[in-house]
């Protein structure tokens, strides 16, 4: 593991530097796995180039995040709730001049630009650093109102305007677990609709990791470091879409770094439909074991219910299904679990940190001793909000 | 010559009405999930397989059963020559509604039980101490061959077997397969 750790930290420097000066080209690691931080691969063929993340407080993302701020209402028309702008100086712009405008805003630095925007608007900098921005950046373009953001800060889109394209929307995830992420499993695979999914893939179990069939590992080793391990084995239906799959190793990853190790059962069979089951037909849907008490510095999935407070803990049950929204914010589509207090803390946190007002922990017969979380199927991309 | 008739008399019956008749309790009949699900063991700080037992399908059961059948007597004569099961399938919804969340294990009404028996290959009958027990009987796979939208409400499993006494017997269990999210 210190192997994986040293490399994590070199990538996070390569980066950082790179992006700095402002190169836009593909890094390769040294392990010889290619990262994607190639703008036009992140953002998609719709953005014909892509800006620098460089002059952040330039007037021009002065401007930017002003003109976005101001077009929000016309936005909204087409579904967009928020308007990106990478600029520092963007951000404050839109969150002095719009207290109630939401700009998303980059820059470098944290502390400096939230005792700035703070005071008058709702201004978040979520992201840290140039290389994290390149990553979900879009710019509106010849907005709707007629007004655009300076020539030359950003260049055009085929359709004039967008919601957004890109990885992901915002998440509370540090930098460093983003960074971490990317490094261990990759850019997150596009959210498609179920008609056009590709075979279903399995989320490996930790003995099917090379460590552990070698011998350089142990089970129990590789399953806190990997965050889950399996318990519906089986059944063999542990198979599921793409970013399904992906998004349950990287929320594994963040809960590692926490002690906890998740317990995923059933989520389709290989074919797709798991029989007896109304959902989990599409590799969509996750069972997952609550988390139990902390034994030993680990918090460890177990077959627990919520009554029993001996061995049900329902904080460490929170962070797990914190993680997957964080990983994945708009691309979750519902949570049950019989636990009304649990609930009223994930759908809090949906609307704080995401701002989804919609209720997606819901009780349901049944659910007391596993949590059902669904992925979004089919409508919107997730990713377009 | 009397006592001698007599003597044989006794000696032929009294084996039969000494010995315990075998009383299969198909009240207490129940099920048993034959895989099993892994299970953190807090003392020994291992993983254990945890097999759950079922009366009553809640709204998770496994792919495979054991079908337990507790007895008193002696029933190792118990001959089981076949295990039939009758799927009672209909509309895989919850209640016609969607987000009919809480109506898992309402079963739609008017819903008739097929007349041809699904046949499960290769279950293996155990005659233990106290109870029959059918091995592996794979539930799930009575699913796979439903259209799309379909779901087996309920199962009739009829057991068909020879009794201690030589004469064939059939019995019938009813479970409701409630639909799972």
């Amino acid at each position: 593991m210190n192997f994986r750790r040293k490399y994590k930290t070199l990538f996070f420097i390569v980066m950082v530097a790179t992006a700095s000066s402002g190169i836009q080209a593909q890094i390769m690691n040294t392990t010889g796995k290619q990262l994607q931080v190639n703008n036009s691969q992140i953002l998609g063929s719709s953005l014909t180039k892509i800006f620098s993340p460089m002059g952040s407080t330039s007037f021009g993302g002065l401007d930017c995040g002003y003109y976005n701020a101001k077009a929000l209402p016309v936005y909204s028309q087409f579904g967009i709730k928020q308007a990106d702008c990478m600029s520092l100086a963007g951000g404050i712009s839109a969150a002095t001049s719009f207290p109630n405008a939401t700009v998303q805003a980059t820059g470098l630095g944290e502390q400096e630009v939230l005792s700035y925007g703070e005071p008058k608007g709702r201004f978040k900098n979520y992201l840290k650093n140039p290389y994290e921005a390149v990553n979900y950046i879009d710019i509106m373009t010849d907005s709707p109102t007629g007004e655009s953001c300076p020539a030359g800060f950003y260049e055009s889109g085929d359709d004039g305007y967008r919601s957004r394209s890109g990885d992901t929307p915002q998440y509370a995830l540090t930098d460093e677990e983003r960074a971490m992420l990317n490094f261990d499993l990759g850019p997150r695979p596009d959210w498609v609709p179920i008609s056009e999914e590709g075979p279903l893939v399995e989320l490996p179990s930790p003995k099917d990791y090379d460590e552990v069939r070698n011998g350089s590992m142990g089970e129990f080793e590789m399953e806190k470091d990997i965050g889950y391990y399996r318990y519906g084995d089986g059944d063999g239906n542990v198979f599921g879409s793409e970013r399904t799959v992906w998004n349950i190793k990287a929320a594994g990853k963040i809960l590692s770094e926490k002690g906890i190790i998740m317990g995923v059962g059933e989520i389709s069979s290989k074919a797709g439909p798991t029989s007896g089951h109304s959902e989990h037909q599409e590799g969509r849907d996750v069972d997952l074991r609550l988390i139990g008490k902390t034994q030993d510095g680990v918090a460890r999935a177990e077959r627990c219910n919520v009554n029993n407070s001996g061995c049900y803990d329902r904080d460490n049950t929170y962070e797990m299904i914190k993680a997957f929204i964080d990983v994945d914010p708009y691309g979750i589509d519902k949570v049950f679990i019989n636990d009304p207090k649990l609930r009223t803390m994930i759908n809090d946190y949906m609307s704080s940190e995401y701002g989804v007002s919609q209720t997606i922990a819901k009780s349901c017969s049944g659910h007391d001793d596993h949590i059902h979380l669904s992925f979004k199927r089919n409508g919107k991309d997730p990713d377009s909000y | 010559m009397k006592t001698l008739l007599m003597t044989l008399l006794f000696l032929t019956v009294l084996p039969k009405s000494t010995r315990a008749q075998c009383g299969l309790d198909w009240g207490k009949l129940y099920f048993k999930d034959s895989v099993g699900e892994r299970e953190y063991n807090r003392k020994t700080k291992k993983y254990e397989l945890y097999y759950e037992t079922y009366h009553i399908f809640k709204p998770s059961y496994p792919a495979s059963v054991n079908v337990h059948i507790p007895f008193k007597g002696d029933c190792k004569g118990v001959d089981f020559k076949a295990v039939k099961t009758y799927r009672m399938i209909g509309k895989r919804e919850f209640s016609g509604h969607e987000d009919a969340h809480e109506r898992h294990g309402l079963t739609p009404v008017g819903l008739v039980f097929e007349k041809d028996a699904f046949d499960y290959a290769d279950v293996q009958v155990e005659i233990a101490d106290s109870e029959v027990i059918l091995k592996k009987v794979k539930i799930r796979e009575a699913f796979k061959s439903l259209k799309k939208d379909q779901h087996i409400w309920k199962m009739k499993f009829e057991f068909l077997f020879k009794d201690t006494d030589g004469i064939d017997n059939k019995k019938s269990h009813t479970a409701d397969f409630p639909l799972m999210h």
